[in-house]
């Protein structure tokens, strides 16, 4: 009787793990680089802490028209922080996997206004996702489509 | 006279609840490593590390309220002409990562960075929850570089606990 407690808990254990991994695997579906519809810049979603985040590497005008420089996040509410470029600027932040292929518990910050959104995260398939920042609701919202920048195939 | 001493208890209890009345202690994470494995390509990189505060003074008391004072980052002499800029954030499992810190444009030439602190800073004490804290910098490579980023930091929290 033991011995088959044993090797029944050992399969759980082992069926558990699988199960751990899989969702593991299904979350870092998120990581790489994204393109959104506007086409004016490409965000790299990475892994740390065990959450996601995603940041700006690539503008198509790096630099302010007006000053010649780097853009720089010169509408954070803070002030302090208005020197922050935008190229490696981290918009989406502290996405967490929550299975059917769909993060949430995140933001977006849109570094056009300063402000940041609530946001969800569904993926349609490998390459595409759905994008929806909103306030308060998921209702009032809107949705943008990203696009892997490197076809998964 | 009612009237006033009321008047009085409610600004007493105003301006002394304003004053917090916890007791204040220093929290360095001493020098810790953060590494961005190679090979690097130029643009935004991420080195990490994960600190676990020794909390000393402040073990088993609750940390009402912190913010970083002092963010200080050391690199090798090769990295003198090799950043356009750094920012460093902290992020934890039970908390929102917080971008506390910024050096926008980084003088050529230097090999230690101090880094201009976030006037902002909420629910820093969100980090000192238990779980190690993941400390991250940011920096912009003007080139590629086929080495491992190796950084060092030391940071400073100014925190209030419980009496």
């Amino acid at each position: 009787m033991k011995k088959v407690l044993l090797i029944l808990s050992v399969i759980m254990a082992v069926f558990m793990a699988k199960n751990v991994d899989a969702q593991t695997a299904e979350g870092d579906l998120l990581v790489g680089v994204w393109e959104p519809s506007h086409g004016k810049a490409r965000v790299k979603v990475e892994k740390i802490a065990d959450k996601y985040f995603g940041k700006i590497v690539w503008l198509r005008e790096p630099n302010d028209p007006n000053t010649g420089q780097p853009k720089v996040d010169r509408n954070n509410p803070d002030e302090s922080m208005r020197q922050v470029p935008l190229k490696g600027y981290r918009l989406l932040k502290d996405f967490t996997y929550s299975g059917k292929k769909e993060w949430g518990n995140g933001t977006i910050y849109d570094p056009e206004n300063g402000n940041t959104y609530s946001c969800v995260i569904k993926a349609r398939d490998e390459n595409t996702l759905d994008i929806r920042g909103y306030v308060g609701v998921k209702t009032f919202g809107r949705t943008d489509v990203w696009q892997r920048v490197t076809i998964k195939k | 006279m009612l009237r006033t001493s009321l008047l009085y208890v409610i600004l007493s209890t105003a301006l002394f609840g304003c004053t917090g009345g916890g007791e204040k202690i220093s929290l360095e994470s001493g020098t810790v490593l953060l590494v961005a494995p190679g090979p690097l390509y130029e643009g935004s990189n991420t080195a990490t590390v994960e600190w676990t505060p020794d909390q000393g003074d402040v073990s088993g008391k609750e940390i009402t309220s912190a913010r970083v004072s002092k963010i200080r980052l050391t690199g090798s002499g090769e990295y003198a002409d090799l950043f356009s800029d750094i920012t460093f954030s902290l992020a934890a499992p039970g908390a929102d990562m917080r971008r506390v810190g910024v050096l926008n444009p980084v003088v050529v030439g230097d090999s230690t960075w101090e880094l201009q602190v976030a006037e902002e800073q909420k629910n820093i004490e969100d980090f000192f929850k238990g779980k190690p804290i993941t400390l991250v910098a940011d920096v912009n490579l003007k080139r590629d570089l086929e080495a491992d980023l190796k950084l060092t930091a030391e940071v400073v929290f100014e925190t209030e606990v419980k009496k």
